[in-house]
This record gives C-alpha cells, sequence and structure tokens, in this order.
C-alpha cells in the first residue's frame, strides 16, 4: 500500500527532463506553465500514479496553521450576470472570503453584471492574476451562461444557477428546510397549510420544496395541505385572492414574506392575524418572518472548502461525477407564527420510520 | 489561526502536558478533567491535528511513520441491508483511498461489545479516520471518539449525531423517472416503498413521486404503497388489483415482479416498471442504479479533506453530499402502444 507513496515529485520531473519547480506549478495548474506543457505534465503525472502524500500535506498544512497562513494563492469570485444584479453578494461573500483567509487565500471578486465584464474578458483578468480556482455565486435569478474554459480551472457553484454545469456545488437543503418550516406550523398547532411559490423557484429549487410540501401530509398527523399556488413575479393580489377565498389555510408557507402580506394586504388579510406565515428564506432581509433562515456564511465557507480541496488535489475541469453538498438552514422565531391553543410545542417531531404501513 | 497547547494550558491553569493528554484521551487524565479541557479547547478554536499526532506516535514509539495514514470502513452490522451495497462502497472508497495514498480496513461488528473494542483498541491507536457504511434499521449506537478522528456516515438511517454524511439523491431520479413514464404514455404511476427505505431516505423518493405527478397532471392517482417489508408480496399484490396502476416505480424490483407474478400481471406487458436506487438489478430491468462506488470514493475524500485542512467542524456544520444515480435502460418500460 505504502508503494502508492513511493513516487516522488522528482521522480515525474526526471521522467519529464524538467524542474521540480515546473512540475509542481503545473500540477496545481499555475498559469506560468504553458497549457500545453501543463497537460503533458498532468498526463505523465497521471500515468506515473504520483499522488500528494497525505502526510506531508497534513505536516504542511500544520505548520501553516500553527502561524498566520502564508499566502497560497488568488480564487475567484464570480457573480453570474442576470441582466441587473438583484441582491449585493455579501453574505455568502462573507463566508467564502474568511475561510479563504482562514487557508491562505485571497477572494477576488469578479461581477459580471459590471459593465465592461464579458466572460472573455473575465477569461483574460483570470490569467493574468494568475487564479485557478473558481466559486461562482448564486444570483437569485435565471443566470447567464459563463463561458470561461472550464478545463483549465477547480470550480465550485454556490446555489441552483447554471446547472449544465458538471461542477461540483453548493446548495440549500430545500427539502429539508420545507419539512422544517411545515413541521414549526404543525408543532405552533396550524393544520391547514397553502404553499405559495413562484415558478422560477420551483424549477431553480428543482421542485423540493413542493416535494416536501407534498410529503408532508403523510408524515404529519393531522395535516392538510392544500393544493399549491403557483405564482408569476411578483406576487400579485388577484390570483392569489381566488386561491385564497377557496381553500382559506390556516398557516402559509412560502419563501416571500414580504410580497406575500403585501399581496393579502388589499383583501383585509392580515399576517399573523388572519393567516399565519412559516418561511424558508433563501434571500437576505425577510426580519419578522418566523422561517428557516440559510446559514449564507456557511455556504460560502464550504463552496471555498471544495474549491481549494480541488485545487490542491490537482482536480480541475467538469466532473464525471460532480458532488453536491446540501447545507440546512436553520429556524428563527420571528412573530409570524404565533402558538393556537392547540399547539404540541413540546411534542417530538415525528419521523418517517413511524409512517404506519398501508396505503397513504 | 490555531490556539496553541500553551494557550490553553495556560487559561485552564494546568500543565501543557495535561492538556495534551486531556485532548488526545489519555486514561490517566480524569473523565471531567478531559470533558473540561476539551471544551475550553474548542471554544478556543482548537482542532487536534490528527494526522500528525499519530505520525508522531509512531515516531516516539519508534516505529516508521509510514502506514499511519490508515482509514477504517467500518460496517456496522453483519446481517441486514444491501451486503453488496455495502461491499460496493468499501470497493470504491478502498479505490480512492490507494489513488490517493492511504490505506483503508474494514472491521464488521458482529456483536455490541465489538463497538467498545473498536473504540478502545483500534480506532484510537491505528487510525485517523472513519467511514461508516449504511446498516439495517436498528443501527448501534456507535460511540467513537468523535473529537479525534475524522468520520463520514454513508446512507443509512439519519443518525443521532450531526455528522457529514454521503447519500443517494433520490430526489432527482425519481423525478427523472416520473417524467419519463409520463413521456412514454404511463397514464397511472404506482408507488412502492417499505418502512425502511422511506425512513432512511428521509421520504424525498415518496415526496418527488406525489410532486412531480401533481406538477405535470393528467395522471391518475394513484395510493402509494408502504408495505412493511419487501417480502410482503400479498400486500402489494393486493394493491396492484386494487389500484390498478400502469406502471409501479418502486426501490425492490424482486419483491414488484414477484408480486406482480401472484396477481397474473405480466411485466412489462401488462405493468411496466421503473426502480430507483437498485443495487444490482438483472438485466431487464429498467432503472436508476444506486452509486454504490462513487458514494464510497466520495465519502473516503471528505474524510481525507477533513485531516489534511484539519477541519473538525461536524459539530456545527455538518454537510450533506449528495450523488445522483445513473440510468440504466432495460425493457421494462417500454413506449405503450395506445401513446
Amino acid at each position: 500500500m505504502s508503494g502508492h507513496c513511493s513516487i516522488t515529485l522528482g521522480d515525474v520531473a526526471r521522467h519529464l527532463g524538467l524542474s521540480k519547480t515546473t512540475v509542481s506549478l503545473a500540477l496545481r495548474n499555475d498559469s506560468r506553465v504553458s497549457p500545453v506543457t501543463r497537460d503533458r505534465i498532468q498526463a505523465a503525472a497521471t500515468r506515473l500514479r504520483y499522488h500528494i502524500d497525505p502526510l506531508f500535506a497534513a505536516n504542511v498544512a500544520h505548520s501553516q496553521a500553527a502561524r498566520p497562513a502564508s499566502f497560497r494563492g488568488t480564487l475567484a469570485y464570480i457573480v453570474p450576470g442576470a441582466g441587473s444584479r438583484f441582491v449585493e453578494p455579501q453574505h455568502e461573500f462573507a463566508g467564502a472570503r474568511e475561510r479563504a483567509e482562514q487557508r491562505g487565500y485571497r477572494l477576488d471578486l469578479f461581477d459580471l453584471n459590471d459593465a465592461g465584464i464579458t466572460s472573455r474578458r473575465l477569461e483574460s483578468m483570470l490569467k493574468a492574476r494568475g487564479i485557478a480556482g473558481v466559486v461562482i455565486a448564486p444570483n437569485y435569478r435565471e443566470s447567464r451562461p459563463v463561458a470561461l474554459n472550464w478545463s483549465r480551472y477547480s470550480a465550485v457553484v454556490i446555489g441552483p444557477d447554471l446547472p449544465a454545469l458538471a461542477f461540483d456545488r453548493v446548495n440549500y437543503n430545500t427539502y429539508a428546510d420545507t419539512l422544517l418550516a411545515i413541521a414549526q406550523a404543525w408543532r405552533a398547532g396550524y393544520r391547514r397549510l397553502g404553499l405559495v411559490i413562484k415558478h422560477d423557484l420551483h424549477r431553480r429549487s428543482d421542485g423540493m420544496m413542493l416535494a416536501a410540501y407534498a410529503g408532508a401530509s403523510y408524515l404529519f398527523p393531522g395535516l392538510e395541505c392544500v393544493p399549491a399556488f403557483f405564482s408569476d413575479d411578483p406576487v400579485r393580489t388577484r390570483p392569489l385572492d381566488g386561491w385564497y377565498r377557496r381553500y382559506r389555510p390556516e398557516a402559509i408557507v412560502s419563501q416571500h414574506w414580504i410580497q406575500v402580506r403585501a399581496a393579502l394586504e388589499p383583501l383585509r388579510v392580515s399576517v399573523p392575524d388572519d393567516v399565519a406565515f412559516a418561511g424558508v428564506v433563501q434571500l437576505p432581509g425577510s426580519e419578522g418572518a418566523s422561517a428557516v433562515f440559510q446559514q449564507f456564511e456557511a455556504l460560502g465557507a464550504a463552496a471555498v472548502d471544495l474549491a481549494i480541496d480541488q485545487l490542491e488535489t490537482g482536480v480541475h475541469g467538469l466532473q464525471r461525477h460532480p458532488r453536491t453538498v446540501l447545507i440546512r438552514g436553520v429556524w428563527r422565531e420571528g412573530d409570524s407564527l404565533p402558538r393556537r391553543r392547540s399547539a404540541v410545542v413540546d411534542a417530538p417531531l415525528p419521523l418517517w420510520r413511524d409512517v404506519p404501513p398501508g396505503l397513504l | 489561526m490555531q490556539p496553541t497547547v500553551a494557550a490553553i494550558a495556560a487559561r485552564t491553569g494546568l500543565s501543557k502536558a495535561t492538556v495534551s493528554l486531556a485532548i488526545h484521551g489519555h486514561p490517566r487524565i480524569s473523565g471531567p478533567t478531559r470533558e473540561r479541557v476539551v471544551a475550553i479547547a474548542r471554544e478556543l478554536g482548537y482542532n487536534p491535528q490528527v494526522l500528525v499526532s499519530a505520525c508522531m506516535a509512531a515516531v516516539r514509539a519508534g516505529h516508521s511513520a509510514t502506514g499511519v495514514n490508515k482509514l477504517l470502513f467500518v460496517v456496522p452490522d453483519a446481517g441486514a441491508g444491501s451486503r453488496q451495497g455495502v461491499m460496493l462502497a468499501y470497493a470504491g472508497a478502498r479505490q480512492r483511498a490507494q489513488e490517493r495514498g492511504w490505506t483503508l480496513e474494514r472491521a464488521i461488528l458482529r456483536e455490541p461489545t465489538d463497538c467498545a473494542r473498536l473504540l478502545d483498541r483500534q480506532i484510537r491507536r491505528e487510525y485517523v479516520g472513519v467511514v461508516i457504511a449504511p446498516c439495517g434499521e436498528n443501527p448501534p449506537e456507535l460511540e467513537l471518539p468523535w473529537n479525534q478522528v475524522a468520520s463520514v456516515m454513508l446512507e443509512g438511517m439519519p443518525p443521532a449525531r450531526p455528522l457529514h454524511r454521503v447519500s443517494y439523491h433520490s430526489h432527482v431520479d425519481t423525478r427523472e423517472a416520473v417524467r419519463r413514464l409520463a413521456a412514454l404514455g404511463y397514464r397511472r404511476p404506482g408507488f412502492v416503498t417499505t418502512s425502511f427505505d422511506l425512513a432512511r431516505t428521509n421520504g424525498t423518493a415518496l415526496a418527488a413521486f406525489c410532486a412531480m405527478r401533481a406538477e405535470l397532471g393528467g395522471l391518475g392517482m394513484v395510493a402509494p404503497l408502504v408495505a412493511a417489508t419487501m417480502a410482503e408480496t400479498g400486500a402489494i399484490a393486493d394493491w396492484m388489483l386494487q389500484q390498478r396502476p400502469d406502471v409501479v416505480v418502486g426501490e425492490n424490483w424482486a419483491a414488484v415482479s414477484a408480486a406482480a407474478r401472484r396477481c397474473r400481471l405480466r411485466i412489462p406487458d401488462d405493468l411496466g416498471y421503473i426502480g430507483i436506487g437498485a443495487t444490482s438489478p438483472p438485466a431487464e430491468c429498467s432503472c436508476y442504479l444506486r452509486p454504490h462506488r462513487t458514494m464510497g470514493a466520495t465519502a473516503l475524500d471528505v474524510v481525507a479533506a477533513q485531516l489534511i485542512r484539519r477541519q473538525n467542524d461536524f459539530f456545527t456544520a455538518p454537510r450533506l453530499v449528495v450523488l445522483p444515480g445513473q440510468w440504466h435502460p432495460g425493457r421494462t418500460l417500454p413506449a405503450r402502444a395506445d401513446s
């Protein structure tokens, strides 16, 4: 087994007739080595079964962690274009930057919504700065494709954007988050729920929110989930009115705290007096709602970890088996979901394993 | 920045030697002291550097430092669960370990007392990381020195502890399956699962099935069936006769095909079948294959990454890594003649 560690960087360099420095740079996708040479070196390293010795890597990491991380390189944090910027990319970016700095990397922000930044220009900027590690930020809208020469980069995507890119991805656990919001409504004593969801968010969550909603009626005893209301953007009073009058949900489960309240206001339906609200928030700025809030910083940090792991183990380009890391949000009690008399706040949450066998 | 052992010693008012022994769980230090030191160390942001500790321990004991990067693949019970799936995951993890220059060994726990033995003798002394394989319906409460070994759990029941997990993304495959069968002209899809599968996937396949059926519209509302076990072919056969699905989305080919035979329904002439997360189906079975090997390899990567970047952060931010399956066409899902 230990034979697998016996191929050294020097062996690879001797085999190719190149210096150890060149080989080392090429294995880390450094831009100082030409793509042709880099590919040749990487192919040779693979053939010779050269791998970074984990023990050595750990010792290096150890000595670096004992003092402030020395500078190891720069990563790019890319906000894809969507016509206009929707939100400031601050939360995920803050988490990403903190983790990058802990690990000795600088994180540069590139926003494709800024005037003059095209994919082509971005490519040359990345090359000029010697950047080989990339984190693609969520944009909360359908993003335009980012056309980089992906084979050069170790890349990780945050959120559901750009689904065609087969990269490792860090995403919200919308299924678990929605179940949690429903569980909180159920515990607070609400038994008749209604889901308000926008078409694009439904698509972007790959149907996970609707799935959790559809499955919840099997999981929570006595829970009734009325047919979901699919909304255009923004949520408008007119169509919501008909749905609300027809189904009269006791609580609304939705991502859209501000818009749902605003759409209900002309109907003299107030939250939470007439209808309660249990949120699943994927955007900053829903203060006051009782909702599952995303741990934006944790998403950013996880994405940077994945990108650096790829970079330091020489993985780049599109992945054959891309992985998705799902990170759950946390419940925060606001004032939109007051407890009813029938509340079972201390009751343990029902588990799928307790669903009785038989027809559902 | 990592606090030094000296900083922890200053904070606790103990000697550096005591702090070091306490952090590494040495029996010479009393339980309460150990817990107090570990709590303060964690508060200060200290993460034990498992690989270096193992290396130094080997050197001090006069052994060679090579081979200390050993990981253990723990199979929590010898009986239940899909043995074949576990074997495939182990093969995937082992291959990735070799590629990375690590050693992966395997331990099968047959008796509850094995847990204690592993804890004391093996893991603490020999291994720096642990991959916990999926287990049957009643997972044993493993008591590992969580703050000293890097760990990850493969599929299985949701664990009591917030561990990193690697799992099968049944949600995306089930959605795809419903889309596929609707496009082929099926109109009454039925869903069969077991209590076990329902629990271990957190209901995702069932929920995805119901949501996709509602989303597509025009599909008959066949009540899903939860069988107590897949040996219950009688209950599944009754369900087929009563609910009259024209295609079954299922997690167990053997049980569904046996039930179909029992009520004289021919697959695929009378009834289509599409499997979700199958392990080693016969060639004719149309299904999404569970990516056991890739899950095993990914689990190894998760452990290695924790060790290399010396993060032991599962107490605060456990990560769930999900992987989709692979489509196996088979012959049990032909296009409907009337489509």
